[in-house]
């Protein structure tokens, strides 16, 4: 395999890259040093460039010639057709419009469809219609949030609406402020449709602080830990588990050596996680309120440079107001000691003022800005611990990218820069495939290459040509993410039946039928606030005051639902705390409230009295609202159905429905116990 | 098999890889594997000495988790007369030449009953990562998440037809069941303060507040909803789950019934009257200490006399760099009566010599005092902690560390060995090798660990 360095020349620097903060950055903002340092780089450039026959981006290549993507979809499909027929498996029927359309909805936005989507796709008789949906979805904005979210997930390995702080490797990073950027950001990238190679490109390169640079947060969560990076990018980004090779040769590639991990981990050896001067700053407040509550002025215990604690003279406030200002200077400004120091109210306020920084960092790189490089080496010169004393021996040692012919580094130019092209460059292997492969996974409930994040000669794909057809198509667009999406989502593969009538459930490898899939909790959530009409209400409250309450209880949600990445697609297994907030949570109960029915011994004016007062109070929830406004018990059956299920009760199912609703009296707690089933039911909680 | 990816173990191996590979890739595997045959020979012997004396005594584990990391001076490593020593004084115990912080003169009481580690050797620093790694022998890797002891005990340990759940972690939130999944997954309960006491930090509980029992999220039914509905309920929904899995996998159905089925028993149990501290004495509560440690301790108790296998309660406030003596000097004045109340209750229970507790935490702290802030800082090269009851044979102390406790001049344990012999307590068989979801091997405890003999024997 040969490699080639694409140049990364100041003046071929990404223009057409949005976030103009991550490019910016990469380069030596310091004119003097960084000029000759540029020229070495650019002098360093044509040595490499003279030997280029071949270049890697298709995006610099040009617009190269795209296949309609119908015939991709064709071929897609006949590859896996052409391996049932060999094997002599006959693939399920094309699944139904009703369930076609609740894959596509929980596939794509994350939710199941609401009961006029529904219904109005399955009265719509256009023969195209499903790939009219397909498109109408992607464009959609909870398209780009809900891949925004699964890309987290996917790259973080925690959820974004995770507000507790997890374990170890900068989990905490994530949380908060720097995890709403990170979405937003994500959220955008996937919104304009921007090629992968540039995102990963982003991602990989990326400097700033998190709460000003969206794609640092991707860094910020290994920490700057230098193993850890060098392994999650190469898992997120190739695909392979090279982090094998840190402790001994790889076991399963002879070819991936333990000098491999070691040329790849130096491309981070110069990449720094620290938090802001902000966080600094709070925790001098911290000890000053301890200062305080022990009855001594605040700063007594230390004071600290950067923060001063004394209020502000003449204007009654604290001082260093603005975050990121540094107080100290503006103290030697003011002089004096005859301005009083912060009370305890100054400081709550301002301890709360700089909460929102306590898991910010700032991601830098010592290549682009010598001051970090010196005081690295500086920290680093005389270490003992070990960790540290490797640390200095990576920042020395010359990066390499395992498959690539030679060696480079550019002085003044971002390592992880260099990388980032390399990883991206067509003459790689694995970037492609690998995406294609965890979108397929994503749609087809399983990888080609199964783990999907562990290419090795030992995982032989379980349909090559296939994996090797789509990658190529991705290269041609210009890693196209929607174009593959689209691809994957008109396929006959992937709109088959999930009923399999045989007693023996096919090999899934064969693709034969759409898998069962347990929701994730992000789908389990939106389907539920959907299914029960709370949608709205809680539209509403966002609207009046704010993202907060949602946030909270989706938090509480996901604080009991979310479980380890890394289980099996079709594996469902249920906690106890699951069982019992399904059973008895405030959540479930209130959105499932039916309203009260009338006592049954009441007096004819009481009645009377109750039902008017019931009539000029408002339904509080869609269940209420049904059964006030739905007489026949079918026909409410049938909504309901249609509500969580995004299909029409069959007669067999009304009648079982109408019968169990009867034996509890047919009011509201009939219909709540009735509808609880339902939304407990496989059938809800799963993506078939 | 090696630390960072967890896959020297050829994958085919698995039961899941082996229906997934074709008839060639498994040939092909077969010729691969020949050159590892070595791995497959040391499984099951290398870090499980069957020889030792005591294995599988302890029938159930509770974990005493220091979070933020204790000092080892100035709880059980103090050096008398040594510069970096601070305020903090030594005490003797009751096993000669053993001494321990004087703040803690019931502990000290109960040293015959304690293996004392003062070897601990750890590499992580940072408590996030040091937290994982204590909570599952293994430094956290982006590869796969693992399986904190709590899961591992329940599932090697635990009965399915458990009441209570098998792994219950008290004011924290435990560790993750990684690859052994949510079932194993802790249950996590929060115990307050009596009226009147305090938790690590010092804060009152205020009269009025809700105070001695556990706060067990959803027990009970929402209100209107009888177990009568509730049982007709989940009855409706099997008829839903039967007609959905007429044609389709019934695994998902099957998983579904038996989450309900397990929050039902719990709820449906007259054990679960175990998280209700009410019932307990006036004079047992003051044994324990007015504190939110203490009647961690204490509803440890109880869930273990339940038969629960694991209990976990938290400690917090150890993460001492300012004014550090002092709350220390607090911290030991929470954890000595609620430690020797829990040993005290558990031998005239019977319950001592089967049940393991293991006292733990994130590192130990910097013997070099922060001067400025009267405190010490992070410390993982040397520290300690103790394991008592369970086979553990008391009244030893293993490793040592040099005049200013900054390194281990004898007898170093890692993280690895504390976890192989904890296993060796417990008799579940530390080489046994799960698969993640995605197919990857994970043995119970990295292969390098090794049982310290010195606590059994």
């Amino acid at each position: 395999m040969r490699f080639i360095l694409l140049a990364p020349a100041p003046e071929i620097q990404p223009v057409s890259n949005p976030t103009a903060r991550a490019s910016d950055s990469r380069l030596s903002p310091l004119p003097g040093k960084g000029l000759l340092r540029l020229f070495a780089g650019a002098m360093a450039l044509l040595v490499v460039i003279a030997g280029i026959t071949d270049i890697g981006h298709a995006r610099e290549d040009g617009v190269r010639d795209v296949a309609d993507w119908r015939r991709v979809v064709a071929a897609v499909d006949g590859t896996i057709e052409a391996k049932l027929a060999e094997e002599g498996v006959k693939p399920a029927a094309r699944s139904g419009d009703s369930e076609f359309l609740r894959r596509l909805y929980l596939d794509v936005l994350g939710t199941v469809p609401t009961p006029e989507e529904a219904d109005a796709f399955l009265n719509d008789k256009r023969e195209d219609k499903r790939a009219r949906k397909i498109d109408e979805l992607m464009a959609s904005e909870t398209f780009a949030e809900n891949q925004a979210s699964f890309w987290f997930r996917t790259l973080t390995g925690l959820s974004v609406h995770q507000q507790r702080q997890r374990e170890g490797q900068g989990g905490r990073y994530v949380t908060g402020d720097a995890g709403q950027k990170f979405h937003e950001w994500l959220s955008g990238q996937i919104s304009q449709n921007r090629p992968w190679s540039e995102m990963a490109e982003d991602l990989i390169s990326a400097t700033g602080r998190t709460d000003e640079n969206g794609a640092a947060v991707y860094l910020a969560r290994w920490e700057g830990e230098v193993n850890n990076t060098a392994g999650a990018v190469a898992k997120h980004f190739l695909g392979v588990q090279i982090q094998c090779a840190q402790c001994h040769d790889h076991i399963y590639e002879p070819d991936w050596k333990q000098k491999d991990f070691e040329g790849m981990a130096a491309f981070f050896a110069l990449t720094s996680v620290r938090r802001v001067p902000e966080y600094g700053q709070l925790r001098q407040l911290r000890r000053a309120m301890q200062d305080i509550q022990q009855g001594k002025a605040p700063g007594t215990s230390k004071q600290g440079k950067g923060l001063d604690l004394r209020r502000r003279k003449g204007k009654g406030r604290p001082g260093a107001d603005m975050p990121g200002e540094m107080g100290g200077e503006m103290g030697g400004e003011m002089g004096g000691g005859n301005a009083a120091p912060m009370t305890r109210s100054d400081v709550q306020k301002k301890l709360r003022d700089l909460a929102k920084y306590r898991n910010i960092v700032e991601v830098r790189d010592a290549a682009v800005n010598p001051r970090y490089a010196d005081r690295m080496m500086r920290r680093l010169k005389n270490a003992k611990n070990e960790e540290l004393r490797a640390r200095a021996k990576l920042m020395s040692t010359t990066p390499k990218f395992w498959l690539a012919s030679q060696a480079a580094d550019l002085p003044g130019v971002s390592r992880r820069y260099l990388l980032a092209r390399w990883v991206t460059s067509n003459e790689n292997p694995y970037f492609a495939k690998s995406l294609v492969n965890r979108m397929w996974g994503q749609y087809m409930g399983r990888g080609i290459v199964d783990p999907i994040d562990d290419f090795n000669s030992f995982q032989a794909p379980s349909h090559p040509e296939l994996l090797k057809l789509l990658a190529e198509d991705f290269r041609a667009s210009g890693h196209d993410l929607q174009r593959l999406q689209k691809i994957l989502l008109n396929s006959a593969t992937y709109q088959r039946s999930s009923r399999w009538s045989a007693e023996e459930q096919p090999d899934p490898a064969l693709f034969a039928k759409a898998p069962v899939r347990s929701l994730n909790t992000e789908q389990l959530y939106f389907a539920l606030v959907r299914a029960t009409g709370m949608e709205k209400r809680l539209d509403r409250v966002s609207r009046r005051n704010g993202q907060a309450i949602q946030r909270a209880i989706f938090s509480t949600f996901t604080f009991v639902f979310d479980d380890d990445e890394g289980k099996a697609e079709e594996d469902f297994s249920g906690s106890i705390p699951q069982g019992l907030f399904l059973m008895n949570g405030e959540l479930i109960q209130r959105a499932l409230s039916g309203g009260r029915d009338l006592p049954s011994g009441a007096s004819d004016r009481q009645r009377r009295n109750r039902r008017n007062r019931m009539r000029n109070r408002p339904a509080q929830t869609m269940l209420e609202d049904l059964l006030r406004t739905e007489t026949s018990d079918s026909a409410r059956v049938d909504q309901l159905y249609v509500r969580a299920y995004g299909r029409h009760a069959d007669a067999a199912e009304r009648r079982g429905a109408v019968s169990f609703v009867k034996s509890k009296g047919g009011g509201a707690a009939a219909y709540e116990d009735f509808f609880w089933a339902i939304l407990n039911s496989a059938e809800f909680m799963t993506n078939h | 098999m090696c630390k960072q990816c967890d896959n020297a173990t050829p994958a085919p191996v698995s039961r899941r890889n082996v229906l997934r590979y074709s008839a060639g890739a498994m040939a092909a595997a077969g010729v691969l594997a020949t050159p590892f045959r070595h791995v497959f020979a040391e499984e099951g012997t290398d870090q499980v000495d069957k020889a030792i004396a005591n294995r599988g005594k302890a029938k159930q584990v509770i974990v005493l988790y220091m979070s933020g990391g204790a000092s080892h001076l100035d709880t059980f490593d103090p050096k008398p007369g040594a510069a970096t020593q601070g305020d903090t004084r030594a005490i003797d115990t009751n096993v000669t030449g053993v001494k321990i912080a004087k703040t803690l003169p019931q502990i000290a009481k109960h040293m015959n009953d304690i293996a004392l580690i003062r070897g601990m050797s750890s590499k992580e620093g940072n408590h996030e990562r040091a937290r994982y790694l204590m909570h599952t022998g293994y430094p956290p890797t982006p590869t796969v998440v693992h399986a904190g002891l709590g899961s591992i005990v329940s599932h090697e340990m635990g009965v399915k037809t458990a009441e209570l759940p098998e792994y219950i972690a008290i004011n924290g939130p435990g560790a993750r069941p990684g690859y052994l999944g949510v079932h194993h997954a802790p249950f996590a309960i929060q115990v307050r303060a009596p009226e009147g006491g305090s938790d690590e930090r010092g804060r009152r509980q205020r009269p009025g507040q809700k105070t001695g029992g556990a706060v067990v999220q959803n027990l009970t039914l929402p209100k209107g909803v009888t177990k009568e509905r509730r049982d007709e309920r989940v009855g409706f929904l099997e008829k839903l789950n039967q007609r959905f899995s007429k044609d389709r996998t019934k695994s998902v159905g099957e998983a579904q019934q038996a989450m309900f089925e397990r929050a039902r028993r719990l709820m449906d149990s007259p054990k679960n009257t175990a998280f209700d501290l009410k019932s307990e004495k006036a004079s047992t509560i003051a044994r324990y200490g007015k504190t939110r440690f203490g009647m961690g301790c204490l509803m440890a108790r109880r869930l273990i006399d339940e038969g629960v296998k694991c209990v976990e309660v938290l400690m917090g406030g150890w993460d001492t760099h300012d004014d550090g003596f002092n709350k220390v000097r607090g911290l030991n004045a929470q954890l000595d009566p609620a430690v020797a109340a829990l040993m005290d209750d558990l031998k005239s229970s019977g319950k001592f010599d089967e049940t393991l507790i293991v006292w733990v935490g994130d590192f130990g702290r910097t013997p070099r005092i922060d001067t400025g802030r009267n405190g010490r800082g992070h410390y993982p090269r040397a520290w300690s902690a103790w394991l008592a009851g369970g086979g553990v044979q008391g009244g030893r102390v293993i490793g040592k560390t040099d005049a200013k406790a900054e390194t281990v001049v004898d007898g170093a344990v890692k993280p690895e060995d504390f976890y192989a012999s904890i296993m060796h307590a417990t008799g579940i068989d530390a080489s046994k090798t799960f698969y993640t979801g995605q197919g990857r091997p994970i043995q119970i405890v990295y292969k390098d660990g090794r049982v310290v003999k010195s606590l059994f024997a």
